[in-house]
């Protein structure tokens, strides 16, 4: 067993048992506290240039499938935990997670005490970079206050090139900002004809594609570091073809419509928080995984209707157009990994887009 | 929000002529230990809180509640017979009941006050189940129906009228099939037969148990993977999952006897949602407001899975899975029960705002293992069949709690064998490779030592999990530990290998074993090391938020989250996991110890292991451990809270030898196994005599006389009185309670002196209504109150109504479970009890 160390930019020092890839890494460090779902997880394309936490003591027990990946490579950085099960044994398994993470060259440690590191990142204000290093000396140190992670994490993930996701329904384009697979199966539930368009692409493009629904992807990263050009093409879709936001998608709407994002003082990352759908008043659960939120005051209440709230950090958890079928939601409707409950979010914006069959 | 869910929360509202009765739980019994009695604890407090009328029935000798119902009025009467509770309802003048504190007991009453248009007839309102859901689970086969109705798998199953009609089934079905009885009185048994023959049995039995002579035949699923969940619906409709386990044995043991483990280690995330979703679907259909626990059989190799059981009530899992996450899960039923949201249910102080809506998510492991008393009986000479089947046979259960499998594994384990005498790494090396092999199919109650042996001879994790039908994953876990124990015994006084050790759970006298030293040395290396526990907080959001939850477990990493209190610190070590006898007994002595300490004004710190332990109700003291009882446990809790006083019950003689080396101030709460009229069927009477020197009594002073028996005659023979003989002092070493013991039959001669059993203790402080438990407490702490003293000075017992209240064991039906080679006959394998009293009457405790 090999022994490696996760240190910390404040300048701690823990000391634990390598898995998954013998790299050297940094990143920015965040906590999960989902108990199921760590292959979507680490999958997800929002975890681009950082090393996560989880605080569920044991992860890699039901292996790495076919069906639970969010991206087809992670770009997490690292994995932190307190136990990994070197075995897989779980019966849909193709590999096991330390089998994975080597093959994508992610590093991961466990025999951290990640209830005191978790806690400790709860109450520090503002992001915290950390690597994980065979020798904690003054050099990794020097190594990680160097580090400069980029701030253009969607240009790193996002699609270069369309792609389509063929269906024989409605004709939805998504615009990829690190999308994750999890958008696509709900959409291919529901039967729809999906092409997949890289974030640079023009309003005009788009709107030749004839699309009945637009889906603006999840993605990494603080949604004020991507180019004003990409607020503008929301703004001249929204008023012409239903849309849907999700995540780093649902910011983006927000900021098109002349609300602010600030970055939450603690990031929240987990599927346990009741959301509040306030129309109907239903509470249900979903999973998060969120740095960045919109400013409630930001808010111009003639353009935009609050829909959703958290009800343990009232954060904005959904956004309507007052005047255009655009809607979105900060939270992951897609339940991979999490609660089946929120993916009526895709119904609704089905439903909306069948509207504008209609009127066509 | 459906109309009777209207009608429940609109009816909560005009509280002034609303009188709510509160069904108990009886006599205890297999899978039944204190946590319904710490439920409606917490309950009755809910209602108080809301100014609530309610009246509490029960006829339970150690229910604490009984004694401190919280303002509710209590009758002391049989809340499973009909026509008690029909007489209770009727006195005093009942509109609403409350039947989900009571077991499966309670809702067979409710379903017959139904089925004799009684309810309806008085318009009397149910809460928690409506009246359709309380008839569904009483009845399999309309369970069934409705589960199909939903579209969620059920078992292919089927009722027959006899035992011709279930023979026709079974062969429809195909051999293994399980066999039940609708509507059985009592627990209901699932009894798998695999030929002819076993069907022959099980049918007579389940007719005979069946109040409507019919049984259901069921196509076997053993060897599926097993799991429960946990599911909180308020009467808005909204629901949360408060928890899930996973059973490591498969379907076919039954659960209760099953290792299990939350969270859930070997489901997928998809898995995990779509049994989650299921559960809300049932819990919606069946219109809870409150708690339900739905069990189901996972079939991963088909993605699939069958519903198994739903229990809309509180019972073993949800007092587990409370244990486990810290969410004060009884507090959050009972107000949503009353009507209440969840997201406006008020919390203790020291959680965080609206915890009550977060689904809590774990950063431990809690192992929950079963403990079966097989070997108490053994030891007389009569053997038991072992084999764990469908029928429970385990009479307690310990948990382990740690940061990893392993750990969590092996300090449930310890808490188990807190005598040390069969928990060593070869404890089984005498077994033959042939009966090794006949119990990795048939699994005996020692599971994990026969694993951990069969890996020592070489079996590999996938044979194992073939013969076992267990998740591969846990053998790769036991695995480590057989590894670590083989790395530990080559390294001897090497300090890194005691700190991965002790970081895995093992304890120092199992690396003392291994070291062939003793447990001192170990502990004295350990520390001098720096090698201590830290203890981490049992709360529901994994770190996210700062919730000042008082319960912890440790575990041996950076941070320690416990710090001592201040003021004088009382430290109570209670039962434990139960064993026959007088386990629930022991829980309401001790938590009344820990009451009264804390209603002097001591901070109280409570040690346990037992998930259902009514001393780990939370409003009762100040902080709780929920740790193993070794001594090095107990002096590592010590060491931080620095107690004034050690109370620890009178059976645990190792840990009290041990601990009076080291503290000055250990305060034993004597006590006797059991007493001694019932254990040998002669006759006794019986004389009390309580004794402390701290009040100034130089000679052990008579209260009274009184009639503890278990058996109406030897009572009235009491009344006749027993001439006055003072016991002998050097028999009396402690404080405490004692009993002079007199054959009846031989003119009164005097025969023993022993401390009195916590059975008769309970007996006493019911039949008396004066709190004897609470008396000594104060005596002890040098705080006697004018009261107490005229109690003792009256000889209060002859002032009261002793004369009136018996108390009866309950048969356990431990021949049809253990099937022993010669009848178990005596109180101490019997594990409860009723009051008996010729009427039901309002009972009330003074002190």
């Amino acid at each position: 067993m090999t022994e490696r160390y996760l240190i910390l930019s404040d300048g701690t020092t823990y000391k634990g048992q390598a898995f998954g890839s013998p790299a050297t890494t940094s990143g920015n460090i965040v906590f999960n506290t989902s108990v199921t779902g760590y292959q979507e997880i680490i999958t997800d394309p929002i975890y681009h240039n950082q090393i996560i936490v989880f605080s569920t003591p044991t992860i890699g027990a039901v292996g790495v499938n076919h069906e639970s990946y969010e991206a087809i490579l992670p770009t997490a950085k690292g994995v932190v935990v307190r136990e990994v099960a070197e075995v897989s044994t779980n019966r849909q398994r193709t590999l096991s997670l330390d089998q994975f993470l080597r093959f994508n060259n992610i590093p991961g440690i466990s025999g951290i005490d990640t209830r005191q590191l978790v806690r400790k990142l709860r109450t520090h204000v503002g992001p915290l970079n950390a690597s994980i290093v065979d020798v904690a000396d003054e050099h990794a140190f020097d190594q990680l206050n160097a580090t400069v992670l980029t701030n253009q994490q969607v240009a790193q993930v996002a699609t270069p090139r369309p792609y389509a996701n063929p269906g024989m329904g409605h004709n939805i384009v998504v615009i990829d900002f690190g999308l994750k697979s999890g958008i696509l199966r709900e959409l291919a539930v529901r039967g729809a004809n999906v092409t997949v368009m890289p974030y640079l692409t023009s309003a005009d493009a788009i709107l030749n594609l004839d699309p009945d629904g637009i889906v603006l992807s999840s993605g990494p990263g603080d949604p004020r570091n991507l180019p004003v050009s990409v607020l503008t093409m929301i703004k001249t879709l929204e008023t012409r073809i239903p849309m849907l936001g999700i995540g780093l998608g649902h910011e983006l709407f927000a900021l098109a419509n002349d609300a602010t994002i600030e970055r939450l003082p603690v990031a929240h990352q987990g599927m346990n928080h009741p959301i509040r759908e306030i129309i109907t008043n239903r509470i249900m659960y979903a999973a998060q995984a969120e740095e960045f939120g919109v400013d409630r005051d930001s808010i111009d209440r003639n353009q935009l209707l609050i829909t959703h709230i958290d009800l343990i950090d009232r954060s904005i958890q959904g956004l309507r157009h007052r005047d255009y079928p655009a809607f979105s939601v900060q939270f992951f409707p897609d339940a991979a990994p999490g609660p089946w409950e929120a993916t009526q979010v895709f119904d609704d914006f089905i439903e909306l887009t069948g509207t504008r069959g209609e009127q066509r | 929000m459906t109309a009777n869910e209207n009608k429940q929360s609109a009816e909560t509202d005009s509280s002034q002529s609303q009188r709510i009765l509160v069904l108990g739980d009886s006599a205890n019994d297999f899978g039944h230990e204190t946590e319904l009695d710490a439920a409606a604890y917490q309950t009755l407090s809910v209602l108080h809180r809301h100014n609530l009328d309610a009246v509490y029935l029960n006829d339970n000798p150690y229910s604490f509640t009984m004694d401190n119902p919280c303002g509710a009025t209590v009758v002391m009467g049989d809340p499973t017979d009909l026509g008690t509770v029909r007489q209770v309802i009727e006195s005093e003048h009942i509109t609403t009941i409350i039947p989900v504190v009571g077991g499966r007991d309670a809702m067979r009453t409710i379903e017959e006050l139904i089925a004799h248009d009684y309810l309806d007839d008085r318009h009397i309102t149910v809460l928690g189940v409506p009246l359709t859901t309380v008839r569904l689970i009483n009845n399999p086969a309309l369970m069934n129906q409705t589960l199909r109705e939903l579209n969620e798998p059920v078992i292919q199953s089927q009722v027959a009228s006899s035992t011709s009609a279930a023979f026709d089934l079974a062969r429809e079905i195909g051999f293994p099939v399980i066999v039940k009885s609708v509507a059985p009185r009592g627990e209901g048994d699932r009894v798998l037969a695999e030929s002819a023959d076993q069907l022959d049995d099980a049918l007579t039995e389940a007719f005979a148990r069946s109040r409507t002579n019919q049984v259901i035949v069921d196509q076997s699923i053993v060897g599926l993977k097993e799991v429960s969940f946990e599911v909180l619906r308020d009467a808005r409709g909204t629901e949360l999952l408060l928890g899930a386990l996973e059973d490591m044995d498969p379907v076919g043991i039954h659960a209760a006897d099953s290792i299990e483990i939350t969270p859930i280690q070997t489901l997928t995330d998809r898995e995990y949602q779509k049994l989650r979703q299921a559960a809300f679907r049932v819990a919606r259909r069946l219109r809870v407001v409150g708690l339900m626990h739905i069990q189901f059989a996972l079939d991963p190799v088909h993605d699939n899975y069958f519903v198994m059981k739903v229990d809309p009530y509180y019972d073993r899992v949800s007092s587990l899975l409370a244990r486990a996450s810290g969410y004060p899960i009884a507090l959050v039923a009972a107000n949503v029960m009353l009507g209440v949201s969840l997201a406006e249910v008020k919390l203790p102080s020291g959680f965080a705002k609206r915890t009550a809506l977060i689904e809590p998510v774990l950063d431990h492991v809690v192992v929950r293992l079963p403990v079966f008393s097989f070997d108490e009986v053994q030891r007389r000479g009569i053997t038991v069949d072992r084999q764990l089947t469908t029928v429970q046979k385990s009479v307690g259960a310990t948990l382990g709690i740690g940061r990893s499998v392993e750990e969590a594994v092996l300090k449930a384990l310890r808490a188990a064998h807190y005598h040390n005498r069969d928990f060593a790494f070869n404890a089984l090396a005498k077994l033959s490779d042939n009966d090794l092999i006949q119990q990795l199919i048939h699994p005996h109650d020692n599971r994990i030592m026969l694993l951990l042996e069969a890996i020592r001879r070489g079996y590999q994790s996938d044979e194992l999990a073939e013969l076992t039908q267990m998740d591969e994953f846990y053998f790769h876990k036991l695995r480590n530990v057989y590894e670590l124990e083989v790395s530990v015994a080559e390294h001897p006084g090497d300090v890194d290998w005691l700190h991965r050790a002790k970081y895995y759970g093992f304890s120092d006298g199992l690396i003392a074993q291994l070291w062939q030293t003793n447990a001192d040395a170990v502990m004295n290396q350990a520390h001098s090391a720096g090698i201590i526990p830290t203890f981490k907080t049992l709360e529901p959001t994994a770190g996210e938020f700062s919730e000042a939850v008082p319960s912890f477990y440790s575990t041996y990493e950076l941070e320690n989250e416990s710090t001592p209190q201040s003021g004088d610190v009382a430290l109570v070590v209670t039962t434990g996991a139960f064993r026959l006898g007088d386990g629930a007994a022991g829980e309401y002595v001790m938590t009344t110890v820990v009451s009264e300490l804390h209603q002097q004004g001591i901070k109280t710190v409570v040690i346990s292991n037992n998930p259902n332990a009514l001393s780990l109700i939370p409003q009762l003291g100040d902080k709780q451990y929920l740790e193993p009882q070794e001594i090095s446990d107990v002096l590592a809790i010590i060491e931080l809270e620095h107690p004034k006083w050690i109370f620890v019950p009178g059976n645990r003689l190792k840990l009290i030898g041990a601990l009076r080396l080291r503290h000055e101030n250990v305060i034993v709460i004597n006590k006797d196994k059991a007493p001694k009229s019932a254990q040998d069927g002669d006759q006794y009477l019986t004389r009390v005599v309580f004794h402390t020197s701290k009040i100034g009594v130089a000679d052990p002073q008579e209260i009274a006389q009184t009639a503890v028996a278990h058996d109406r005659q030897t009572l009235k023979a009491s009344e006749q009185g027993v001439p006055g003989i003072a016991a002998e002092p050097g028999a009396m070493r402690q404080s405490g309670y004692y009993q002079t013991l007199f054959s009846a039959l031989s003119g009164h001669s005097r025969m023993v002196t022993t401390a009195l059993p916590f059975t008769t203790l309970a007996l006493l402080n019911k039949g008396t209504g004066i709190n004897w438990v609470r008396l000594l407490v104060r005596a002890l702490l040098d705080k006697t109150t004018t009261a107490d003293r005229q109690h003792l000075e009256q000889g209060a017992f002859k002032t009261t109504t002793t004369d009136d209240v018996a108390m009866i064991d309950v048969a356990s039906r431990l021949d049809l479970r253990w099937h022993p080679s010669l009848p178990l006959q005596g109180v101490q394998f019997k594990l409860g009890a009723k009051l008996q009293v010729p009427f039901p009457r309002q009972f009330v405790i003074k002190g």
